[in-house]
Formats: C-alpha cells, sequence, structure tokens
C-alpha cells in the first residue's frame, strides 16, 4: 500500500509518546534528585543549618528541563549561534532560579537586604551557596541532556567506529557511575568524615528506608526499571527496522514482568545477611583459628590416657627406686579456645559464624557473577591474560604444570616397570620361595617374565647370559642351541625388548602368542637337557 | 555487560570499606539481577517446545498453510521471543517469516503462514531460529534452533495432449501387434464363434442378446509395463536452456506416468540418475513398473525432488535398467540430446525385444537422419519444447 506523501506520518503510538515525554524524563529527574539528597547531606554535615531543598528541586527541575531544552531545539533545528543563544538563556534562567531558590524560607527583609547591597557589591549575587548549588544543577542538566541525546539514538544502527560506544551501554555505563558517587556520598553522609579512615569502627546497620531518605533504594530501582526500558526500545526500534511483526501489548507485558522480576529480586536482596561485626581477615582468621582449636582439643582428649598410663609407670617405678612421686597430670577437660576467648571483649562464635556466613554469601556472589561473566565473555579473559605480566605468570604456570604431568606420567609409567624387572632380576638369586601367580600380572608383565624364566632356565642348563650382552647378543647364543625353537626364541627375544622399552599397552592377545613362544622354548630348551 | 561487573566490583570495594550493611543489600539486589536472568533465560530456552504443523506433500498450484505451535513448559513466563523461520523463495517472498512475542507460564502461541506452490521441488521449512532474552539488556541471550521439516511439491501432470504427444500410450503402438499372451481379465470387445474356440470363451449374455453365438475378445498379454527412463545428465542439457529443458522433462515424465497409470491402469516405472536433495547426493532411482496409484505417489515424489547431476552416460542408465525388465515392455526414453551411444542403445533395446519411445526435449526437431533410422527402427520420435506452456502451468 503507498502512503500518501502529503499525509504526515502517525508517528508512534499515544502509549509509547507518554512513555518517552513523561515516564522517562521524570525517572531521569527523580534519580537525579536522589543524587542531589545525598549531596546535601553530605553538605550538611558542614553547615547543620543549611536547608538544601531548593537544591534537590532544581536538579530535578533541571534534568526536565534538559530533556525538553533537547526536544525543542531537535524540534526546532536550532543550530550555530541561535543554540548557544538559547543555551545561554536558559542556563541564565537557572541562576536566577536558584538564587530564588536560596531565599525561600528566608524572612523577606533579608532578602529586601541583601538585594539592596548587590547594587554596591555585585560579587554578592553570585555567593557561595548558589555557586555551588548551580555547578550541582548544572552537571544535572548536562548529564539529564546526554540522557535524552542517548534516548534518542536508541535503536540506530551502529557506528563503524573502533571505540563505539553504544547509546545503551553509555545510558547504563551514566547510571552505574551515578550509583558508585551516590553510594560514596551516602556513605560519608552516614558514617562521618571523621571516622572516615577509623578501619575499625562499627558497621552501618539498618535499611536506608528507615532512616526516612529511602534516595539509594529509589535511585537503583528505577535505574534498574529504566534499564528495562532502555533495552526494550533498543529491541523495539531493532525489529521495526528489520520489520518484524510485534505482538499486541508487548511493551505492556514488558514492564509488569520488568517490575515483578525487580520486585522479587529486591526482596531476596533483603533476606540475604547483611551485617557482621568482624572484618574479613578477621573472620578468616577466627575460623583458622577455630578449626585449630578443635584440632588440638582432639588431640588433647587422645593424649589423656597415655599421660595416665605414664604417670602411673612413673609413679610405680618412684616406689621402687624410692625417688620422688611424679606431678599427676590435670585430669580436666581441656578447655575449646573459644570458651576462654568469650569472656574477653572479643566477639563471640556465634557472631564469627555469622560474618563468615555473610562473607561466603558476598563473597560467593561476586565471584560466581565474575566467573560467568568471563565464561560467557572468553574474550575478555583472553585479553586479561594477554597482558604482558599476567601472559608471563601464565606461561610460567602452564610451563609448571606441563612439567608436573610430564613427570607423573613418566613416574607412573616407568616406576611399575622397574619394580617388576627388578623382582625379575633378584628372583634367582634369592632363591626362595614366594608365592606367585601369573595371571595376576599385567601382559606386559607377563611378557617380561617368559622372556626372563627362559635366561633363568638356560643360565641352570649353563647358557647363562653374560652381564655385558644385550638380549639380541643373547639370542645369538641361545638360538643355536636351540634348534627346534631359534624362530621362537627370535621372536620371543623381539617380544621382551618391546614389552622392555615401548609404551604402547598391550593385550591378552599378545600375551597368548607370547606365551605359545615361550612354551616352545622351554620344551626346547628340557628337550636340551635331556640331550646332555 | 561489562560495566555491570565492574560496578559489582566497585560496590563490593565501597561497601566493604564504608560499612554500610545496606550496601550489601544493593550488592545483592545487582548479583540476583545478573544471576536470575540468567537463570531466566536458560529455563525459557529449556522450556519452550516448537512444533510445525503442515501438510508435507502437494501439488504444484497448492496454497499449504504452516502453522508453527510455541508452546511454554515451564512455569517461568518467556518474556519476549523472536521467532525467525528461514523459507525457501520459490515458495513464498520475502523468505523467511520473523514475529516477536510473548509467552505467559504454560502459554501457548501458534503463528501461521501461507506457502505458495509454485515449483516442484523438495523444500526446507526452517530452520526456526528462536531467540530470547532478559528483560533488563544485561546481555544474556538465548537462542533455540529447530530442524528444518521438509514439504515436497510434486511435478505439474498436464495432459497429453498439451505436450503435443500422442495419447495411445505408452507412446508405442499398443497393445502390441504380436501378442503372445491373452489377458482374460481384460475384454476388449466380442467376436462371431470361429471353429476351435474355447467354449470358455463364450460370451453368454452377448450371445443371449445378439442372437448367434459370440466369443470374447481379451487384450493381449504381452507385458504392458512401461518404464519412463529420465535423462538427468547434466552434460545431455544445453547449458542456456537447461533448467528450462529438465523442468519439462520432468514434468513430460510425470504426465507420462500418471496418463499410463490414471487413463491406461497398466504399470509404470522410473529410472533415472539424479541429484537427490534428501541424501544430498546423486543416487539412482529405479521403481519398478507398478500401477497403483500410490505408486504413482511414490513415482511422482521422486521427481519432485530430483535434480540434474553429472551421472554416468544415459546410455549406459537405459541398458543397465532394462535387465530389469520383462521382454516386449516399453521403454519411455526422455532426453535432451540425440547422440550415436544412445542411438546405438535404442537398437540394443529394440532387438532385445523391447518397445521404446523416444521424446526428445528441445527447441529443435529431431534431424531427418534420426528420424529416418528411428522410422526404420519402429521406434517412434517425439519433440516436446513448449516453454511457454510450462510457465502457464506454473
Amino acid at each position: 500500500m503507498n502512503r500518501d506523501p502529503c499525509r504526515p506520518h502517525p508517528g508512534p503510538p499515544p502509549s509509547e509518546r507518554g512513555r518517552e515525554n513523561v515516564f522517562r524524563p521524570l525517572v531521569v529527574g527523580v534519580m537525579f534528585g536522589c543524587i542531589a539528597v545525598s549531596a546535601v547531606g553530605l553538605v550538611r554535615l558542614f553547615f547543620p543549618a543549611w536547608n538544601g531543598t531548593f537544591l534537590v528541586v532544581g536538579c530535578v527541575l533541571a534534568a526536565l528541563e534538559a530533556n525538553y531544552s533537547y526536544r525543542l531545539i531537535r524540534a526546532r533545528h536550532l543550530w550555530g549561534t541561535d543554540r548557544l543563544r538559547f543555551r545561554a538563556i536558559e542556563l541564565a534562567l537557572f541562576f536566577v532560579l536558584l538564587k530564588i531558590g536560596g531565599y525561600v524560607g528566608d524572612p523577606w527583609t533579608d532578602v529586601l537586604a541583601d538585594v539592596q547591597t548587590w547594587p554596591r557589591y555585585p560579587h554578592r549575587v553570585v555567593d557561595p551557596e548558589t555557586a555551588g548549588a548551580f555547578v550541582l544543577a548544572f552537571l544535572s542538566w548536562q548529564a539529564a541532556t546526554e540522557t535524552a541525546h542517548d534516548f534518542q539514538l536508541l535503536g540506530q544502527p551502529p557506528e563503524t567506529l573502533r571505540y563505539y560506544v553504544s547509546p545503551g551501554e553509555r545510558l547504563a555505563k551514566r547510571f552505574f557511575q551515578g550509583g558508585a558517587v551516590l553510594l560514596v556520598i551516602t556513605g560519608v553522609h552516614r558514617i562521618g568524615i571523621e571516622s572516615l579512615l577509623d578501619l575499625r569502627r562499627p558497621s552501618v546497620h539498618g535499611l536506608v528506608l528507615a532512616d526516612r531518605n529511602p534516595n539509594v533504594l529509589i535511585y537503583f530501582l528505577l535505574g534498574l526499571v529504566m534499564l528495562g526500558q532502555v533495552h526494550f526500545t533498543r529491541l523495539r526500534q531493532q525489529w521495526r527496522s528489520q520489520e518484524i511483526t510485534m505482538i499486541e501489548g508487548l511493551a505492556g507485558r514488558w514492564v509488569r514482568y520488568s517490575l515483578a522480576f525487580i520486585g522479587l529480586v529486591a526482596l531476596l536482596a533483603f533476606l540475604l545477611p547483611t551485617g557482621y561485626t568482624v572484618g574479613l581477615l578477621d573472620a578468616v582468621a577466627r575460623a583458622v583459628s577455630l578449626v585449630g582449636g578443635v584440632l588440638w582439643f582432639i588431640l588433647m582428649l587422645l593424649m589423656l590416657p597415655l599421660a595416665w598410663l605414664l604417670w602411673v609407670v612413673l609413679a610405680l617405678l618412684s616406689r621402687l627406686f624410692g625417688g620422688p612421686p611424679p606431678a599427676r597430670p590435670d585430669l580436666g577437660v581441656p578447655e575449646l579456645p573459644q570458651q576462654a576467648e568469650a569472656l574477653g571483649a572479643a566477639p563471640g562464635w556465634f557472631e564469627v559464624l555469622r560474618s563468615l556466613v555473610f562473607w561466603a554469601v558476598a563473597l560467593g556472589m561476586v565471584v560466581y557473577v565474575i566467573r560467568t561473566y568471563l565464561r560467557d565473555h572468553p574474550e575478555v579473559l583472553e585479553a586479561l591474560t594477554s597482558r604482558g605480566p599476567i601472559r608471563a605468570l601464565r606461561r610460567l604456570l602452564s610451563a609448571l604444570w606441563r612439567r608436573l604431568v610430564g613427570l607423573a606420567t613418566v613416574v607412573g609409567e616407568r616406576l611399575p616397570r622397574r619394580l617388576s624387572l627388578r623382582r625379575a632380576r633378584s628372583e634367582p638369586r634369592e632363591a626362595r620361595f614366594r608365592f606367585f601367580r601369573l595371571g595376576a600380572l599385567a601382559p606386559r608383565e607377563r611378557i617380561l617374565y617368559y622372556y626372563l624364566s627362559v635366561l633363568r632356565r638356560a643360565g641352570q642348563q649353563g647358557i647363562p647370559r653374560g652381564r655385558s650382552q644385550t638380549p639380541y647378543e643373547y639370542d645369538g647364543t641361545l638360538g643355536p642351541r636351540l634348534t627346534q625353537a631359534e624362530q621362537e626364541m627370535r621372536r620371543l627375544t623381539e617380544a621382551f625388548v618391546e614389552a622392555r622399552y615401548s609404551r604402547h599397552p598391550f593385550d591378552r592377545e599378545r600375551d597368548r602368542q607370547v606365551r605359545t613362544l615361550w612354551q616352545r622354548v622351554k620344551a626346547a630348551l628340557r628337550a636340551l637337557k635331556q640331550e646332555d | 555487560m561489562q560495566t555491570l561487573v565492574s560496578f559489582l566490583l566497585i560496590l563490593f570495594l565501597i561497601a566493604a570499606f564504608l560499612r554500610v550493611d545496606f550496601f550489601f543489600t544493593i550488592l545483592y539486589l545487582f548479583c540476583g539481577v545478573y544471576l536470575l536472568s540468567r537463570m531466566w533465560v536458560r529455563h525459557v530456552v529449556d522450556r519452550v517446545r516448537v512444533r510445525r504443523c503442515f501438510t508435507d506433500h502437494a501439488f504444484s498450484g497448492d496454497q499449504v498453510t504452516v502453522e508453527v505451535a510455541l508452546h511454554n513448559t515451564g512455569w517461568l513466563p518467556a518474556p519476549w521471543l523472536q521467532v525467525g523461520e528461514t523459507l525457501p523463495v520459490a515458495l513464498i517472498t520475502p523468505p523467511f517469516h520473523r514475529e516477536v512475542l510473548s509467552l505467559g507460564r504454560h502459554g501457548k502461541r501458534s503463528l501461521s503462514y501461507t506457502l505458495h506452490c509454485r515449483h516442484r521441488g523438495y523444500y526446507p521449512i526452517g530452520p526456526l531460529r528462536l531467540q530470547t532474552g532478559d528483560l533488563l539488556g544485561i546481555g544474556h541471550q538465548g537462542q533455540v534452533e529447530v530442524a528444518p521439516d521438509h514439504l515436497t511439491v510434486y511435478p505439474y501432470v498436464v495432459p497429453m495432449q498439451e505436450l503435443g504427444l500422442p495419447t495411445c500410450s505408452p507412446l508405442v503402438a499398443l497393445p502390441a501387434r504380436s501378442p503372445l499372451f491373452e489377458d482374460p481379465a481384460r475384454i476388449m470387445g466380442v467376436r462371431d464363434y470361429q471353429r476351435g474356440d474355447s467354449p470358455r470363451r463364450i460370451h453368454w449374455t452377448a450371445t443371449a442378446s445378439a442372437g448367434r453365438l459370440l466369443v470374447k475378445r481379451y487384450q493381449p498379454a504381452i507385458a504392458r509395463e512401461t518404464l519412463v527412463c529420465l535423462d538427468l545428465d547434466r552434460d545431455d542439457y544445453e547449458r542456456r536452456r537447461r533448467y528450462t529443458a529438465t523442468e519439462l522433462a520432468i514434468v513430460v515424465a510425470a504426465s507420462i506416468a500418471n496418463h499410463v497409470v490414471v487413463r491406461e491402469r497398466l504399470p509404470v516405472g522410473l529410472a533415472t540418475e539424479a541429484w537427490d536433495p534428501l541424501l544430498e547426493e546423486s543416487a539412482r532411482f529405479f521403481l519398478p513398473p507398478r500401477p497403483e496409484r500410490a505408486h504413482l505417489m511414490s513415482l511422482l515424489e521422486v521427481l519432485a525432488r530430483v535434480q540434474v547431476t553429472l551421472a554416468t552416460p544415459f546410455a549406459d542408465l537405459l541398458r543397465r535398467e532394462s535387465a530389469n525388465l520383462p521382454w516386449g515392455a516399453t521403454l519411455t526414453v526422455i532426453t535432451g540430446c540425440e547422440s550415436d551411444p544412445l542411438f546405438d542403445t535404442l537398437v540394443y533395446l529394440r532387438r532385445a525385444g523391447f518397445a521404446v519411445a523416444l521424446i526428445l526435449v528441445r527447441p529443435e526437431r529431431p534431424s531427418s537422419e534420426l528420424q529416418a533410422r528411428a522410422d526404420l527402427l519402429g521406434v517412434p520420435v517425439h519433440r516436446v519444447w513448449r516453454e511457454q506452456d510450462l510457465e502457464t502451468w506454473r
């Protein structure tokens, strides 16, 4: 169907427009407001009487205005000087509004008195309070403008630049950076500047919700909802560009599922342990100490009867020889270490256990996430391990590992062979009865045994192998004597050399063949003995 | 998402340094989002079942509706599923069907699209790729690939007249001129009684009706089997017209087979060597002559999927497959070129007692020399080349 060129483009549906024009700016504004709340709280550490509400409102309004002005500039195609003029007026208005906001709550007389001083002292217009508020509001405005720009670019085909970062990633990065800043500010605000470097301070318990400032939680929950919307927008743009049909109500479902998912995860997160009294290293040290103490306790318990026995023997001896009686061993049950420590100021074992569980959960989660991420993205792992020092360390470790594996393999193969050979060699010398079961040997060992048995028998008949003779040389000596089994002797020698010096496995069939050769050679040796 | 992992590390360090318990809750929140998203995506990937429902055999000109049924057997909903079905361009334009949908827990949904069977062939329907992912763009993606099913579209079957072929099938003068046996099951008429006729041949009802003694005339029972020998050797068709000629040859083979079985009710078979997309290699097909309609369908199925190939010489194929036929059977040879080895084979077949008809699928008429030699042998030669008809049939 051809579209009428004069007809305007229908544009997105009303729900989508509402989401873009109302929901998103509002969420972004509130998120910036959350950061501003913490910033105000931090400032109030230094100026407790300062009322920074206007700054919070200013940051929210700046974020909302940034979104509106961005759209307006795009709609009116303002470029160059016009745009600069527009921006300048915008910022001037911000300043004026923040200045007015700074007077909120002051008596009119004070305000008028301050205003009357401006003609004489113009620099008083830009007081530190207004300047600081302006800087914060400007940062909020700037970040909100960039956010609006990234939202606009969502779903567009990626550029082929080397260091290109997609708008979705930029938005997520901004969210996480803001979150990190918010956490630092909030944390400093909660623990205070003076105790910041005190590593022995107790942990701050309780939820932020309980502090009537749930800005941290709101920021992260809204951020997650926003991430979901960003992802949906990106996918939707992608599907539209590929002309893929979407079912009705997908956007609504997306919001519902996102909210349910985030709510569920938040609930789980609140259920997990967060409090700890013992630091990570302390907890590990205490755990090691606990294990050591328990082992010591068991050892003491085991030693107690021995000590008693020893004491009884010593007591008897002292009576016999008239010496002083030995000191009686302590009959009390040895104390567990925690019983001793519980009396002191150190935390109880329950606290240590609780801290251990907490550290295990927290560290386990982080490590698992990193491990999963690296498994899903092997290229990142490769990039990490390809760095100079890590690569050298990796090579060193892998070389060491290869050496160890090789050594273990060689030892595993050679040791049984050496042992069996030594056993076989020592057999005629020892000449003592030893229960021997040929069937219990491995095929390789049996083949060795067959040959060594022939050597022993031939030696008994006066044809011993010289110490310097190789198996083939000895075959040259013995073979011509065994006229009925010269070939068999030759093949038995070959089988022995193969079994002695090769690494490949021997099967039962090969063993059976060599056994036949051995029996023939034995028969030939018997015949030779009878002839003699 | 690398940013999230970096943030988690930073968050862990901040929380551990500042010792604010609530920050660990935030850490758990993000770790949970990451891990549970991953588990959710895996669950959806494992639990979504896909089934295609469609008639897997169709005639040219039919429309086949394919229904793809998706069933989420898991207890978690599938928030979004991008379904992409790859389809043959000969059946549908654009050659894919893509849709994005959402399935609730234990939810079912079916998609449907219609294929237009414009051309014979053995078409893969699919593979179907099902893509899903997490809701927050953390980076987890899951993909399921459903193996393709296949649709067989039979070749066009057209009346013999449209091909310009004689209807006295199977193309040679049959019933045979030299009947050796008669088939008492096939009565072709009555004649007056002659001395020596067996009383068992008397047609009593006709005799009573005519008032004179009439005996049944049976059709000759010489081998009535027809073997359609289709040449799909690439070298036997001119390169420029290879596609049209081979397609036309297949239509001719299908039409003759249909005519023999449906109209004449006689057995028909097929011998060819071609590329089989089912086996994905060249294969020799020999379907021995049989008169059933089910056999005709299996013959048409083979003709639906065969493609030209670089095969052994067609003359060799004829000699080899004729060994499987009884004396007196008819071979309908469909090829794109005339050649001395082929003609020598025809001579061989005639001398071996087979009836042979030659159909050349090409625009040029048979050379006068070939015509003369064929006449001498008693081999009827026909030419089929109505390219516009092939288009019309589609």
